[in-house]
């Protein structure tokens, strides 16, 4: 037997049937919204993850001052860490061809055993008529005090 | 006046001496709205016994207090002041879930404008009541004792007034109430459906026993009540006695 509160819900739900349904796609488009978002966030975050890890990119990068080399041993034994590399980098000024005024220019140290696929990416120079090999002149802070910057990265242990 | 309630398994059970005949009890009851000079004051220290298995009929101009005492008596309302006891147990001290259960298991209620669901036919209107009360009447029983055993499956929208109303005096009979509080019953009705209403009221007082306490402006009504109370700025003005009540049916208003 039915209980006449239960009556009274389904005749007042069938009364108001359109009401009713539009409340029902309303909620039914945002859950179906929020399971979206939610698998979109976590396959963008599993695709930052394996991105890293493939290409063994640094969780972090630490800018350091008049660090030498040793300073590397005492970061890879910090609990967590998993490689360390240390690069010199600096601020420069070169002339190129067709540039009425000094280009400024990152310069970045590469490991000593360069890999294929490591090499940095040369497209601005190449927009600039260079290409990789000849030298150039230029203004640098950094090549003149080769232990005058040590930028330190880091990975941490999968 | 009788002994205190004694609470059993959830329900109110009121024990009262066999000598003590009244239902109702107040002493200087008192209700009063708002606070300093906006204060207004709808009761004013109401003494008054009302006998059990009477019908009472509460008689007095628009703002005299006949609602009040109703509602405060109902457990629908706190007084401000005063006493005001069912067979011996004090309303005005009693908790919410007191009321509650007092106004579950041992009152009934019939209001102008009927109150019932729309989306329910009349048989599931009184079934509202019978789900929870203790020792209901049949729904069906309890329409047919208003005259409404063929309109059992209809809407309220498919009754006329008077019919409604019949539903609502079945819905607050079938839970067997001891006092049965009726405000302005026939205030909505024209003077034929009225007296048919009020007529069912008198039956229902005849034979169920129950006391039932009437509010209504029509002065007419008094000559089928056991006792009239004419109310008055508050107060009490009169209390009459009819030793014998005439029927429902040859009143005219």
């Amino acid at each position: 037997m039915v209980s006449p509160l239960d009556a009274k819900l389904g005749r007042d739900l069938w009364r108001m049937k359109g009401q009713a349904l539009a409340i029902a796609v309303v909620v039914g488009l945002g859950v179906l919204m929020l399971v979206m978002m939610d698998g979109l966030v976590n396959s963008l975050t599993e695709t930052r993850d394996a991105y890293y890890a493939r290409y063994r990119l640094a969780q972090v990068f630490a800018p350091l001052k008049r660090a030498p080399d040793r300073v590397l041993d005492d970061l890879r034994a910090i609990p967590g860490v998993a490689a360390v590399e240390g690069r010199v980098t600096g601020g420069a000024l070169i002339d190129l061809p067709g540039l009425a005024v000094p280009a400024r220019a990152e310069a970045i140290s590469l490991p000593p055993m360069g890999r294929r696929g490591s090499m940095p990416c040369i497209s601005r120079a190449a927009a600039c008529s260079t290409r990789p090999g000849p030298t150039k002149s230029c203004c640098s802070t950094a090549s003149r005090k080769p232990t005058g910057s040590s930028p330190a990265t880091g990975s941490r242990r999968p | 006046m009788g002994r205190p309630p004694v609470r059993q398994g959830g329900t109110l059970r009121l024990v009262t001496p066999a000598s003590d005949g009244a239902a109702f009890a107040t002493q200087g009851l008192t209700k009063t709205y708002g606070a300093g000079p906006a204060a207004v004051h709808a009761l004013r220290g109401v003494d008054l016994d009302v006998p059990r298995g009477e019908m009472v009929v509460l008689l007095g101009p628009s703002g005299s207090g006949k609602s009040t005492l109703l509602n405060i008596l109902g457990g629908l309302d706190r007084a401000t002041a005063g006493s005001a006891r069912f067979r011996g147990a004090e309303l005005t001290t009693m908790s919410d879930a007191a009321l509650t259960r007092y106004r579950r298991h041992h009152v009934g209620f019939v209001f102008q404008f009927y109150n019932l669901m729309p989306s329910l036919t009349a048989r599931e209107n009184v079934e509202l009541v019978t789900e929870i009360a203790d020792d209901p009447l049949d729904p069906a029983e309890a329409l047919a004792l208003v005259g409404l055993e063929s309109r059992l499956d209809h809407f309220p929208a498919q009754l006329s007034g008077g019919e409604q109303q019949r539903v609502a005096i079945a819905r607050a009979v079938a839970k067997r109430p001891e006092v049965l509080f009726c405000d302005e019953p026939t205030g909505a009705l024209d003077s034929t459906t009225g007296r048919a209403v009020l007529r069912v009221l008198q039956d229902v007082n005849r034979e169920t026993g129950a006391t039932v306490m009437i509010v209504t402006h029509a002065a007419a009504t008094a000559a089928m009540a056991h006792r009239v109370i004419h109310f008055a700025d508050g107060r009490i003005r009169e209390v009459a006695v009819n030793a014998a009540p005439a029927p429902a049916e040859t009143i005219e208003w």
